[in-house]
């Protein structure tokens, strides 16, 4: 080999070693990324637990793209057999504990929300690839979502090598210890799915009784608000203002991985104040001025507070 | 949304209430006239309860079977009369008592057989097969042809017995609140569920049973 040659060599060998570390480097997001549109239009059957401190349940779940509209069906399978079915125009919740059944119009999906990109993701979280593992018998690969600061949770996922799917999915708080986590025990997945589309009658509950549309956003919508934030916490921003109720605003954020919805209403006698937990959801009330406030989301309770705390008459 | 539609959101909205007798005192009569007037809201009305009592307790499900019986009486009327046969001597021996209750029994059985089908109770036949799924819970409400003439009392709410923990306040508010909450968790899961989701469903805390914590 020439003395060139040898040059050569070692400059094409240096350029993908940069090229390998530079893709490896960005692979972590990227593999999120994919996740995300797995989790909407991938075909998808099984039956997975869901686990919140030392609670657990069993959950079955179905998911088809159908003419470019997502139907699942959601069923707990201990306990009272709550279940979420979504079909092409709504999303019916019933609730057998409480003979309820609730019904939302999807007419008006969030289609023009704006993305958050992985670049921008990474100043606030630090993605990290882990181990290949075994999750429901299927070949996975761990993802670690590191939060920059205590106002979200992190995640370790191990995410399905075929599909993208997150087969395991566990929620960390601050200290590293699970807050919650699903964890697939079957998963089909493609053509072989049971097709839900023929269980009408699950269908027909959405059709006949979806009624009530997801609330519009609208330029005018936020034109109106009587209110402004500011102070949000780092990463937050003000992504969407709907009105599902003359009377009521709904305000949602995200830092792009997880989201918060601030509900701002008169205040009346029945106002809550304080801190619940539902599942592994967070939800705060309080009263800022002269309003009743309820904040919503899978964030610390701090985080909560500091939304509701940002909000300003206009 | 054009006012045939509002008319028709609130007819819905409505009738779901007076299916949970929500509705106030005054109102119920406007209603009943409506029922009485309305063969679209009849229909609807029916489903909305065959699906809260199918939620609430299967059992107290009660098939109308009047549909059928005329259906039967129609066709006996078309058909030719058929004469009675010639009585055999052998029959003479059978206990009338004893012919009654194999009559009765037979019955029973075709009753056994063909309730769970007319309510809806058994999957489909038409699941396909797989050896890792040992079923997929369907949602066990016919999509018509099944008129519910009586339901058993509606299952009464328990009250939450346990303590009442740190951060969980509205557990001791009213009904309406705790509603409000879920019905605020509801929307939420649904719009945060586009822009982002770690797991496979964004209603997973609606649907966990675990309701020591709501």
């Amino acid at each position: 080999m020439t003395r060139s040659s040898k040059g050569l060599f070692t400059f094409v060998s240096m350029l993908l070693c940069l090229c390998v570390q530079a893709r490896a480097a960005a692979e972590p997001a990227q593999l999120y990324e994919r996740m995300q549109h797995a989790i909407h239009n991938v075909d998808y059957e099984g039956h997975f637990v869901f686990q919140v401190g030392d609670h657990l349940d069993a959950m079955y779940v179905v998911h088809r793209m159908q003419d470019g509209r997502e139907l699942e069906r959601l069923v707990a399978l201990n306990g009272t057999q709550k279940q979420v079915i979504r079909g092409a125009r709504g999303v019916a919740c019933l609730d057998p504990h409480r003979r309820k059944i609730s019904v939302l119009g999807t007419g008006n999906r969030l289609a023009n929300l704006p993305a958050i990109g992985t670049e921008e993701l990474q100043r606030l979280y630090r993605f990290e690839l882990g181990d290949e593992v075994r999750v429901a018998g299927r070949a996975a690969r761990e993802l670690f979502i590191h939060p920059l600061d205590n106002l979200r949770y992190g995640y370790r996922i191990a995410l399905d090598e075929q599909t993208d799917l997150p087969l395991q999915s566990i929620m960390l708080d601050d200290e590293g210890k699970a807050r919650s986590q699903t964890l697939f025990v079957d998963l089909k997945t493609g053509r072989h799915i049971t097709p839900i589309e023929h269980d009408l009658s699950a269908l027909q509950l959405t059709e006949g009784l979806a009624t009530k549309p997801l609330p519009k956003d609208t330029a005018q919508t936020r034109k109106d608000s009587d209110w402004r934030f500011r102070d949000l916490p780092e990463g937050f921003r003000l992504v969407n203002v709907l009105s599902p109720e003359p009377a009521v605003q709904h305000f949602l954020f995200t830092d792009g991985l997880t989201s918060v919805s601030l509900y701002v209403e008169p205040m009346d006698s029945q106002g809550f104040d304080g801190f619940s937990r539902i599942g592994s959801t967070e939800v705060f009330g309080t009263r800022h001025h002269g309003m009743q406030l309820t904040v919503v989301g899978e964030v610390p309770r701090r985080t909560l507070e500091l939304i509701a705390d940002a909000i300003v008459p206009q | 949304m054009n006012r045939k539609e509002r008319n028709d959101d609130r007819m819905t909205e409505g009738l779901s209430s007076f299916a949970d007798s929500e509705v106030s005192a005054g109102s119920v009569g406007d209603w009943i006239n409506l029922l009485a007037n309305n063969e679209q809201a009849r229909q609807r009305l029916a489903r909305y309860r065959l699906v809260g009592a199918h939620l609430a307790d299967e059992d107290n499900i009660r098939v109308d079977a009047s549909g059928v019986a005329d259906r039967v009486r129609t066709a006996l009327q078309d058909e030719p009369a058929i004469l009675a046969p010639k009585r055999r001597p052998g029959l003479m021996h059978v206990p009338r008592l004893a012919l009654g209750t194999a009559l009765a029994a037979g019955v029973a059985v075709l009753a056994v057989a063909i309730a769970p089908q007319m309510v809806g109770v058994n999957p489909p036949a038409d699941l396909p097969d797989s050896p890792s799924f040992a079923f997929a819970p369907r949602l066990s409400v016919p999509a018509d042809g099944i008129t519910m003439v009586s339901l058993g009392p509606q299952r009464q709410l328990v009250p939450h017995q346990g303590a009442i923990q740190p951060g969980q306040r509205w557990k001791v508010l009213s009904p309406t609140m705790q509603q409000k909450i879920s019905r605020y968790l509801l929307e939420h899961n649904e719009v945060a569920g586009q822009i982002s989701a770690q797991g496979p469903s964004a209603h997973l805390s609606y649907v966990s049973t675990n309701d020591a914590q709501q």
